[in-house]
């Protein structure tokens, strides 16, 4: 065959999976470049994607499941990873542990490039050993990515602590590491009120992470300055028991569910002196079954997508498409009462410091061995790829 | 038949007799028909087509302005119709592009892109898509004449990021 104008190249690989897409970066420089660096291309190939849905067990597994917004054949699966757990997912990089070898890794799924960060500090290692944090880890690990222009992020991820100092003192200290070591701790005193549950992890916006407390108001530590700071907020009147602290684009948010209606709202006028929860949008749940009996949560918000599952024996994943305004089954969840739910949406920027594993890619044992195996399969499953629920006669063959 | 026929010609010399309606599916051919270069006594020389890739846009093209017409006709048609119908094209455009080797698929995409056929080009492109999945890199590198011009470094890079993925 003659080489295909360029044009419609462009057209195939626009219809290209993500998986195929991430394959093809491979076959040719000016493909690895048009893929990862062409902004016309990047933009509306990106603009076009839904955002995959990850879940597994709290506290680690080694299974992980993929749900993809609007396929009936979600959710894919791998299993026999090494035990691991997805703490964040931030502008198309995740964030994970390696139980039991008190790892951390920064992945991007898409280019493949990820990079292990092996110094977590001793008191704060993630261990089963540890039940202060064994129980809600995710809470007290932030992790934040910036883009420094179209084509290049950075990372950097903060670890959080709490120490009581007295009965009306509390200390939080901020650890960072922007892929090398930690730095030095800084520390914001305030005034106790516990970190609230219904937060799964701190938000990433505007430069800043925020942590939300019981009493409603928000810590916010800026990791560019390491300056942290207390805002006092009230909560919306009549917040159901079934809340979630996440953001859209923009601004922060609470979604606020009932069987019968979900509500939005939008801190607003964050900036200035008078920061309050604006009631955004309502939603018609009525997905639920009616005998689920209060066991159904919202497990996640990106803006674009909002996540409930049933927990009950139907063990359902809804989606709710917020452009398209309606709901879509996105396949069967986990009969495991406690499930991270990660959405996670790609991206093919470079990142700064993940492409420095030279010298750890050489595999020393069978350990390692399953490290790189395990980080693969999680890569490839959370763009889409390893198809595991899909027959094979629903391939088309090339005649 | 009560619409206007038009007669088509490949480069390799075989003529196809075409229903004007279906060959307006072409923009090229359109444009001819509106500005009246068509001599309907003579055929129209499509220089960059062969024989056997001309009959199969003229069946994609035959088999749409059936499709066409129906939506015209059927505008109060229930959700349930719309949807047995789009399924009815699906399925026979599925079974169109199953039909053929890749290599045709390839020489249908060149010909939908010459005379402009933008409903043809999305159907060949995706179905090319869906095929390279789960190809290996050298697989289509094969399929689509790519020259692996990489550098030993970047090789390397690559074999890298790929060492368990394409295992």
């Amino acid at each position: 065959m003659d080489s295909l104008p360029l044009h419609l190249l462009n057209e195939i690989l626009l219809r290209a999976d993500l998986s195929s897409l991430a394959m093809m970066r491979s076959t040719n420089r000016s493909l690895r470049s048009l893929i990862s660096n062409d902004p016309y291309f990047k933009s509306k190939y990106f603009s076009q994607l839904r955002s995959g849905l990850l879940h597994m067990a709290t506290g680690g597994s080694s299974m992980l499941y993929h749900h993809s917004f609007g396929d009936p054949r979600s959710p894919r699966t791998k299993d026999n990873l090494m035990e691991c757990r997805i703490l964040a997912s931030c502008s198309g990089l995740l964030l994970l542990y390696l139980n039991g070898q008190s790892l951390l890794c920064v992945a991007n799924p898409f280019t493949k490039k990820f990079r292990f960060l092996n110094h977590i500090p001793r008191s704060r290692t993630m261990d089963s050993r540890d039940p202060y944090l064994n129980r809600g880890d995710r809470m007290y690990i932030g992790f934040a990515v910036d883009h420094i222009d179209r084509t290049t992020q950075s990372f950097k991820i903060v670890s959080m602590k709490e120490e009581h100092r007295s009965h009306n003192l509390w200390v939080y200290e901020f650890l960072i590491n922007t892929g090398g070591s930690w730095g030095l701790p800084k520390r914001v005193t305030c005034y106790p009120s516990e970190l609230d549950y219904r937060m799964k992890n701190p938000i990433y916006l505007n430069g800043s992470l925020h942590w939300l407390r019981k009493d409603g108001s928000i810590i916010v530590f800026k990791p560019e300055t390491e300056e942290a700071r207390l805002i006092q907020f009230k909560f919306p009147e009549k917040l159901s028991l079934k809340t979630l602290f996440a953001s859209d684009d923009k601004n922060l948010v609470l979604i606020s569910a009932t069987e019968d209606v979900i509500k939005v709202y939008a801190l607003e006028n964050s900036f200035t002196t008078d920061p309050k929860w604006v009631l955004s949008r309502r939603i018609r749940n009525g997905v639920l079954d009616k005998n689920i009996r209060n066991r159904w949560n919202v497990e996640a918000y990106d803006g674009k997508y909002l996540v409930l599952r049933d927990y009950s024996k139907d063990q359902m994943v809804h989606g709710y498409d917020m452009t398209a305004n309606k709901w879509g089954l996105m396949g069967p969840g986990r009969f495991y009462p406690t499930l991270d739910f990660i959405l996670f949406t790609p991206s093919s920027s470079y990142v700064i410091g993940l492409d420095q594993n030279d010298d750890d890619m050489v595999l020393h044992s069978d350990d390692d061995d399953k490290r790189f195996s395990s980080l693969s399969s999680i890569m490839e499953l959370a763009i889409g790829g390893l198809d595991k629920f899909i027959s094979p006669e629903e391939h088309v063959s090339f005649g | 038949m009560s619409s206007n026929m038009i007669m088509l010609k490949s480069s390799d010399g075989a003529s196809f007799e075409i229903e004007e309606a279906a060959a307006r599916k072409s923009k090229i051919i359109a444009n001819m028909i509106e500005v009246e270069c068509v001599d309907e006594d003579k055929a129209i020389p499509l220089q960059n087509v062969t024989g056997n890739i001309l009959a199969l846009v003229i069946e994609y093209c035959n088999k749409h302005i059936v499709d066409d017409d129906d939506d015209v006709a059927t505008e109060e048609a229930s959700e349930e119709e719309e949807e047995a119908k789009k399924k009815k094209v699906d399925d026979w455009e599925a079974e169109f592009m199953n039909s053929m080797s890749l290599e045709t698929m390839f020489e249908l995409l060149l010909a939908a892109n010459y005379l402009n056929i933008k409903s043809l080009i999305d159907l060949v492109c995706q179905t090319i898509a869906n095929n390279i999945k789960d190809k290996t890199p050298e697989e289509v590198r094969k399929i689509f004449s790519i020259e692996n011009d990489f550098t030993p470094e970047e090789e390397e890079e690559i074999r890298k990021e790929n060492a368990w993925a394409f295992g």
